[in-house]
């Protein structure tokens, strides 16, 4: 064979003792032969070719090619590459998988961060005191961003009440639809000034509540919501107080003094409304409401 | 019943402080109880307690504990089950 011909041109020989021979152009023309075979296959241990005169064998898992003495294998048994090998150690750890089989995928996040034990635990111990009213409150940093995450542990726990603070939402419609979560009730103090902020509270639908707008107006410039929430019989009301307070807003010595004040105007009127209120039960209370 | 929770950002673990004395002084004369024993806000370098659950009485509340809201945000979210007989 002529080696400085071109590739293409190049005449094979049909047998090693005649000159008949055809030309590689002639198949390259018919047009469903690729003209570039690739690269070499490289050893996936010694990353150099593997070439045709030497002994190869192929990872069972990836079909790597890798050669026979770079695996260091002496009869012609099932070989695996080293990252498949690594792949496969790992999954003779225990545990291995446990998260993907035994929970739902929308687990699979949470369970990431949250023992599972321990979220059994605390579901556990809501649904024995399920005829306590539950109440949830979390600093939320962006309803926005984390509703998803939110609603979900919401449908997992089933709160009754979730007060927030850090919602950082805005007066916005669209917005607060987007926070709605079937089967309960919102209601929210929105910090539209500026950023951050905002707290908010929701209610599962059967309970019915009154915002305390009143309660919020003795200190205008805190970040606080109050919901009378009613009960079975008129002694039995609650009055559910969300407060939020940011080093930015109100520095924590004046806070502290107004949050005095405050509690002062709130605490004793309401336990002594309730006091009277269980005095007169069976009379005419009307005028209490 | 009175419920508060309050996010004040005022460590309870710190309790030397002259806030939290202040604070919990505040509560006490009113006859308030804070519930939430364990911190609220773990990062890697400091454990915090600003996250209160705050009601009129001891006898009310069954149950309270601090449940990890994991990638919600860097709170942990505190939660209680109070005897309010709600309809």
């Amino acid at each position: 064979m002529k080696n400085k011909r071109r590739y293409l041109g190049a005449k094979i020989n049909h047998y090693p003792n005649s000159d008949s021979s055809f030309q590689l152009t002639r198949i390259a023309i018919s047009g469903d032969v690729s003209p570039n075979p690739g690269p070499a296959p490289k050893c996936s241990s010694c990353d150099k070719t593997v070439r045709k005169n030497q002994p190869s064998v192929n990872c069972t898992m990836c079909y790597n090619m890798s050669h026979t003495k770079c695996t260091k294998l002496e009869t012609d048994s099932a070989w695996l590459c080293s990252t498949c090998n690594s792949v496969n150690l790992l999954s003779a750890l225990p545990f291995y998988n446990e998260v993907s089989t035994s929970h739902h995928p929308w687990d699979c996040e949470l369970s990431n961060i949250v023992d599972v034990t321990d979220t059994n635990s605390h579901l556990s111990a809501i649904t024995a005191n399920s005829n306590h009213l539950s109440i949830l409150d979390l600093n939320a940093q962006s309803m926005c961003s984390t509703f998803g995450e939110f609603s979900l542990l919401m449908n997992d726990y089933k709160f009754e009440i979730a007060t927030l603070s850090e919602t950082w939402l805005k007066e916005n419609p669209l917005l607060l639809q987007h926070v709605c979560i079937p089967g309960y009730q919102l209601s929210f103090r929105n910090r539209d000034k500026c950023k951050g902020g905002g707290v908010g509270v929701y209610l599962k639908e059967c309970i019915p509540f009154k915002r305390r707008k009143d309660i919020e107006n003795l200190q205008p410039d805190f970040e606080h919501m109050w919901l009378e929430i009613s009960g079975k019989n008129k002694n039995s009301k609650l009055l559910l107080g969300v407060v939020y307070r940011s080093d930015m807003i109100v520095p924590e010595r004046d806070w502290i003094e107004k949050f005095d004040d405050l509690l002062s105007n709130v605490v004793p009127r309401w336990e002594g409304m309730l006091v009277q209120c269980c005095t007169q039960v069976g009379g005419n209370a009307s005028h209490y409401k | 019943m009175l419920a508060i929770t309050s996010d004040v950002n005022i460590n309870l673990l710190n309790k030397e402080d002259t806030i939290v004395l202040r604070y919990m002084d505040i509560l006490h004369s009113f006859g308030l109880t804070q519930h939430i024993t364990k911190p609220t806000r773990i990062t890697p370098t400091s454990k915090s307690l600003i996250d209160h659950f705050i009601t009129i009485t001891l006898h009310n509340v069954s149950h309270s504990d601090v449940l990890p809201s994991g990638c919600i945000s860097d709170h942990a979210a505190v939660y209680a089950t109070i005897n309010a007989r709600i309809s």
